[in-house]
């Protein structure tokens, strides 16, 4: 008798626990894939914060603002560029970004901001905008590294700024950071 | 019993323990903006020269609450902008406007706290540019004004254009209004005061501000008037703003100044900025009366 009263007790009481206690806030990141990641999708929508397949990209390249690949040769390295860069001899196929009817183009500034100043840093702020450089810009964000923050504004218009979490070089790598957006 | 009670009160505190809320980790981040218009860390400016800042604010996850702008002047600090807020949104991006003085080395301290209580700080170094490049001004040697309760002259002053304007004729001008005057007794104290549209108490004297939808904050030092650090002389001697910008004390401003009998000076800084100083030529000291001033203020 007890022991029922003790669980008829215990157990209502971590249900409030369980449904009450107000979960922190996750800050998601988004990881892209090179050009010959299988695994990893290598395309990104800044609006809709959604990652695609080249595939997938060609038929929603409206909405696709970034896109990941490996070039060591001139130094690229890992970096981020946008359908709309003129980036050639990386992507091959049909769907590949030079053969899309809409190619949006995505302007990448590096700022002299840390991790923990980007951490400060809300979606809407005005800061994102004033980071972004327009005289300095450029199509790519060349050999993205860990830490790094760039600015960027998408062909809409939209200011973000990312910070660079992980990269993993080659062409099969991947680069993995955190965005906020204005 | 007594168990059962005791262990479900235990539950109970550990329930509402194991939520508490833990306050987020960030701080706010300002930056100083760089580029083009804006004073660079490190520039020269002769003393008189337009200091121009640009400031980008982050909450840091919290409401921005306070902005407060300091110049440390060969290591005399002076706060000349402490502005309380709340903006939970957007973060703020703003640039503010001072005029260089004469020290030979300015540290000019920009200072933000978010509703958590949590603060960031960002400094730059102005040094001392050659010669001087004290601006222009404007001189009206005569306004004329009616304190509350008169109903022949008008009320309400453009210390820009030196005009003034009575509340039939203010109605379209309410932005380019900067200042009126009442009368008081102040702890018994016969007391001329300077005032503006948005000043919360002018509004006992002067009741139709609260309907203007633009009220400018003009902002008198009365320290530098209740000690007469500026006499009627030095003001009519000054030909440039350096006077104007170096007797305004940002440490003891305030949106009325009282006291202002005939023969002050007060030195003053108009919502958009620009300094400036009011001689009061004559002032009656009734309700009914009048006061006439001269002003000068920079263009």
């Amino acid at each position: 008798m007890k022991a029922k009263f003790a669980l008829l007790m215990v157990l209502p009481l971590l249900a409030v626990m369980i449904s009450s206690c107000e979960k922190d806030k996750e800050d998601p990141s988004v990881t892209l894939g090179a050009q010959a990641n299988t695994t990893v999708p290598g395309f990104y929508s800044v609006s809709l914060d959604k990652t695609y397949t080249m595939s997938q990209a060609a038929d929603n390249s409206g909405v696709v603002d970034m896109l990941c690949f490996y070039e060591a040769e001139t130094g690229n390295n890992i970096a981020l560029a946008s359908p709309g860069s003129g980036i050639t001899g990386i992507f091959t196929g049909d769907d590949m970004p030079d053969n899309w009817t809409t190619k949006n183009t995505t302007y990448f500034f590096m700022t002299s901001l840390t991790a923990t100043q980007f951490d400060a840093v809300q979606d809407g702020d005005a800061l994102i905008e004033t980071s972004f450089d327009s005289d300095n810009a450029r199509r790519k964000a060349k050999d993205v590294q860990v830490g790094q923050v760039w600015a960027f504004k998408t062909q809409d218009g939209t200011y973000g700024l990312l910070l660079a979490t992980a990269v993993t070089q080659g062409t099969t790598g991947t680069v993995t950071f955190k965005v906020r957006t204005k | 019993m007594a168990k059962r009670i005791q262990c479900i009160a235990l539950l109970i505190i550990i329930a509402f323990a194991g939520c508490v809320k833990d306050d987020p980790e960030t701080t706010p981040l300002i930056l100083i903006k760089t580029g083009g218009t804006f004073t660079a860390d490190g520039s020269a400016v002769a003393p008189g020269g337009a200091l121009r800042f640009g400031l980008s604010v982050s909450g840091g996850g919290g409401a921005i609450t306070n902005l407060v702008v300091k110049r440390v002047s060969d290591g005399v600090a002076v706060t000349e902008a402490d502005k309380g807020m709340y903006i939970s949104y957007g973060g703020l991006d703003t640039t503010v406007s001072y005029i260089r003085g004469y020290g030979q080395v300015e540290k000019w301290v920009f200072s933000v706290m978010n509703s958590y209580r949590d603060t960031a700080s960002v400094s730059l170094t102005v040094l001392k540019g050659s010669g001087s490049a004290w601006g222009e001004i404007s001189y009206h040697p005569s306004v004329r004004i009616g304190l509350q309760d008169n109903s022949t002259l008008p009320h309400f002053v453009d210390l820009h254009a030196g005009l003034v304007y009575d509340a039939a004729g203010v109605a379209g001008h309410e932005a380019e209004v900067d200042m009126a005057a009442f009368w008081y007794l102040t702890s018994g104290t016969s007391s001329p005061t300077l005032t503006c549209p948005a000043y919360s108490s002018a509004l006992t004297y002067y009741p139709l501000f609260v309907s203007w939808s633009a009220r400018n904050q003009t902002m008198y030092d009365y320290y530098t008037s209740d000690n007469n650090l500026v006499t009627p002389a030095q003001f009519d001697l000054a030909s440039n703003d350096s006077l104007l910008v170096n007797a305004y004390r940002p440490g003891s401003v305030s949106g009325q100044s009282k006291f202002a009998y005939t023969g002050k000076v007060v030195p003053f800084r108009s919502a958009n900025g620009k300094y400036g100083l009011i001689k009061v030529i004559r002032t009656d000291e009734t309700a009914s009366g009048e006061m006439e001033i001269a002003v000068k203020i920079q263009k």
